[in-house]
């Protein structure tokens, strides 16, 4: 399998060098077959690739410990169920990884492109396969998956216990594809720079793949925030880790351009900003994997033992160079030709939505890099810690959050004060009065009720345009009210897919804001049939069961949860010891409700063998913060779902209901 | 095993790859000129049918005033007549030359010349 691995790596390698090479110089020279030669061995490098990746999985299965990696990341007791995660959890095989994820997304997108894209479509091809043509040269020469060992030996190492999580399936391979799957949006604007030809045909195609990897960075970033919360025993979720941060910040830039190639779609406008919030995703993306695999900053999910930072950092470099001065260079063809007609506008809206976004991922930028900027200067190693971000990082996540809720509300091109007003008036007052009401019987703290405020404006003014529209097209078209709502969303999938994940950012909002400061924590040492109270619980600690494998010695605490005497639930708080890892595992027993969260970590068993030490928390409200992922996912799928209606002939109609009895609307 | 697994991927590559420089049958052209501005008519007037179909929606769902719906309605029913207008001249013009090349043809083959068409620059024969 290693020779075979070895030599679809190499096969990969030559054809990225050869589409890359074919589609510049085949464009360049009009030369159309090489063009689809170029194209086609794009479209094989998917092959080669699949080829390794099948390779390394057999070698796992086959327990193949004369090749390093398996060596390294599986054992024999390690369960089968366990291989996909182990295929992933080294650097090398983490590399292939990605680059089968880029040549499998590479070929999806060229093939979807249409054949108006014209030259664009080869110069894009070109710039995807030299971004595959790096991860693979790095594998091949730094990184090889299928290194043989002189000697194998008899067993493996086995996995790390901390990839031993349902989580661990899902949030490492959606991070590292969506951070790759920002190479196709890159790519195609790239191509329009070198093509000249940076008109609006690409907005479709990059639109769909922009929605794409920020989807799977979002529910990435949240499966990531559930692993933390529920495996590493401090009751939260989000702690501002550089990795963390790494990956948050192309999808900050994501989000913004996702939004502001709306604006290049309906009124071909902000040219500038969409390739230059591509470039700047694009370049965080690359920051990302350089922090992920170069190790410069300490952090619980980093490679820490890669050397390969350097590559990375050269990488990163060339991108930024190579994209903004492009961008400079066909500055003049950017330019659009139609201008901000109003401040009181969408499209105003849109740009205040990108300043923000950009400023938060600065903000997380600067607090990324500090510690390596005051090594630099002084010597000295300053962290950057929880309050700076959440100090200057909340303000700014407010502001975008109320812009979430009166963007909506606002027409495109201009608008009168007068029509704003009436726009905002209902939504407004509900988003008061309930805002007074929270304030009035349980939040104190003004960021709390400005949280709450600006969320409720935002589901308010979805719940609004739902039923406003609903109303409407049951009169326009006599449908029955459910029916009536699917048609609205069918209208316009884009508009309403969006909606569906405003309202994911609103519960998303309420789970932080409910977690952070009305949580409830206690440290206590318990004998078994002892008891203590957290909130209106009362938690006894009943029992233990031990359970000792060849790898590892697990613990159950097993808990009794009562409120006023009347039984609620019994917990168990997992504890696994792994000798030859030195490492201990936690898992949390966790009663979740949409209320509250009572989260119980067992940390340490005495040596009498009946009194434990445990953590208890309250967290309220968490439960809607892992609700979001479906939400993000469904409003996604509607967003990007085809219309039969994108080409429609508009048919002009002279009444103002014209459109809804038509189904024109879209 | 592995060495004929590893000869069957090289092979299969190299003929896909090699295909497109030996296939008999005329490749789509990757630009076509006469095209370029049909195409940019297109895009344009399909971004106004989106404006209009926005500000419907905007209207009904009362974001609009009606004074500011009718006034910017009549604006995009004018721009899109104009774009649609100028789309059918397009057509008609390349048409237009169309058949004509096509009568050059014709009258090339009844005469029984051997009549060749200059290729224009950059065209490649397929």
């Amino acid at each position: 399998m290693g020779d075979l691995g070895t030599a679809a790596i190499i096969i990969a390698l030559a054809l990225t060098a050869y589409s890359a090479t074919a589609s510049f110089a085949g464009v360049r020279g009009r030369h159309v077959a090489l063009v689809v030669s170029g194209q086609r061995a794009g479209y094989l490098t998917t092959l080669a690739l699949g080829v390794a990746t099948l390779a390394l999985m057999v070698a796992f299965l086959d327990n193949d410990f004369s090749i390093r990696y398996v060596a390294q990341h599986s054992g024999l007791s390690m369960p089968r169920i366990y291989t996909w995660v182990a295929f992933y959890a080294g650097n090398e095989g983490s590399l292939l990884f990605v680059a089968f994820a880029l040549s499998g997304m590479a070929t999806l997108s060229m093939a979807m492109a249409p054949r108006k894209l014209g030259a664009q479509r080869p110069y894009a091809n070109g710039v995807l396969m030299l971004i595959l043509g790096f991860f693979v040269t790095v594998m091949l020469l730094l990184a090889n998956p299928f290194e043989t060992l002189a000697t194998p030996p008899a067993d493996g190492e086995g996995i790390n216990p901390l990839l031993t999580h349902p989580g661990m399936f899902f949030h490492p391979p959606l991070i590292m594809v969506g951070l790759i799957a920002i190479s196709v949006p890159f790519a195609l604007g790239i191509g329009g720079l070198l093509s000249g030809r940076i008109d609006d045909d690409w907005v479709d195609l990059g639109r769909v793949w922009g929605i794409v990897a920020w989807a799977l960075l979002a529910v990435g970033l949240l499966l990531g925030a559930w692993w933390a919360y529920t495996i590493l025993g401090w009751g939260g979720y989000w702690a501002w880790d550089p990795v963390e941060n790494a990956a948050f910040m192309p999808w900050l830039g994501l989000t913004a351009f996702i939004h502001s190639i709306m604006v290049q779609k309906r009124r071909g406008m902000f040219r500038m900003w969409n390739i230059a919030l591509i470039n700047i995703s694009f370049a965080l993306g690359a920051f990302g994997i350089f922090i992920n695999r170069g190790g410069p900053v300490p952090s619980v999910h980093s490679f820490g033992a890669s050397t390969l930072g350097w590559v990375f950092l050269l990488f990163l470099a060339i991108v930024i160079l190579g994209s903004f001065g492009l961008f400079f260079y066909r500055i003049a063809v950017l330019r659009s030709t139609r201008a901000l007609e109003s401040s009181l506008s969408r499209e105003s809206a849109f740009l205040v939505n990108n300043l923000l976004l950009l400023g938060i991922a600065f903000v997380t930028l600067w607090g990324v890099v500090f510690p390596l900027i005051s090594q630099l200067t002084t010597g000295r190693t300053i962290t950057v810690g929880e309050p700076f971000y959440n100090q200057v990082n909340g303000p700014l996540i407010l502001a975008t959050i109320f812009l979430m809720g009166i963007g909506p509300l606002l027409p495109w091109r201009t608008a009168t004060w007068r029509s704003v007003r009436h726009a905002i008036l209902v939504p407004g007052a509900i988003t008061l009065a309930i805002t007074a009401l929270v304030g009035i019987l349980w939040a104190r703290e003004p960021v709390v009720l400005i949280a709450v405020g600006v969320s409720t404006l935002v589901a308010i003014s979805v719940l609004q345009e739902w039923g406003r529209g609903t109303v409407a097209r049951h009169r326009a078209t006599n449908a029955a009210y459910p029916v009536a709502f699917l048609q609205l969303f069918a209208s316009n999938r884009p508009r309403y897919g969006g909606y569906v994940v405003h309202l994911a950012i609103v519960m998303l909002a309420f789970g932080i804001v409910g977690s952070s400061f009305y949580n409830l924590e206690r440290d206590v040492f318990l004998t078994m049939g002892e008891s203590t109270d957290i909130g209106k619980y009362t938690v006894e600690f009943t029992s233990v069961d031990t359970t000792t494998y060849p790898d590892r010695t697990e613990r159950v605490a097993n808990l009794r949860v009562t409120q006023d005497d009347a039984f609620v639930d019994t917990l168990g708080a997992w504890h696994g010891v792994y000798p030859s890892f030195n490492m201990v595992s936690t898992r949390a027993g966790i009663r979740s409700t949409p209320v509250e969260d009572l989260y119980v970590i067992f940390s340490e068993l005495q040596p009498d063998g009946r009194t434990a030490a445990f953590r208890l928390l309250l967290n309220p409200l968490v439960w809607w913060m892992w609700l979001a992922g479906p939400f993000v996912v469904l409003g996604t799928v509607v967003a990007l779902w085809p219309s039969r209606q994108q080409a429609a002939a508009y048919v002009p109609s002279a009444a103002a209901d014209g459109p809804l009895a038509s189904g024109g609307v879209s | 095993m592995t060495i004929l697994l590893i000869t069957l991927l090289a092979a299969t590559v190299c003929a896909v790859v090699a295909y497109p420089f030996f296939r008999r049958s005329p490749m789509a052209r990757l630009d076509d000129p006469a095209d370029e501005l049909a195409q940019s008519l297109r895009r344009a007037r399909d971004r106004v049918y989106e404006e209009i179909r926005a500000l419907q929606q905007e209207y009904f769902l009362k974001t609009l005033s009606e004074k500011e719906y009718r006034e910017q309605l009549q604006a995009a029913r004018l721009a899109a007549a104009d774009l649609i207008r100028r789309q059918r001249e397009v057509q008609e013009t390349v048409a237009a030359v169309a058949q004509r090349v096509e009568d050059e043809l014709r009258k090339a083959e009844a005469s029984g010349t051997d009549a060749t068409i200059a290729e224009a620059p950059g065209e490649q024969s397929t």
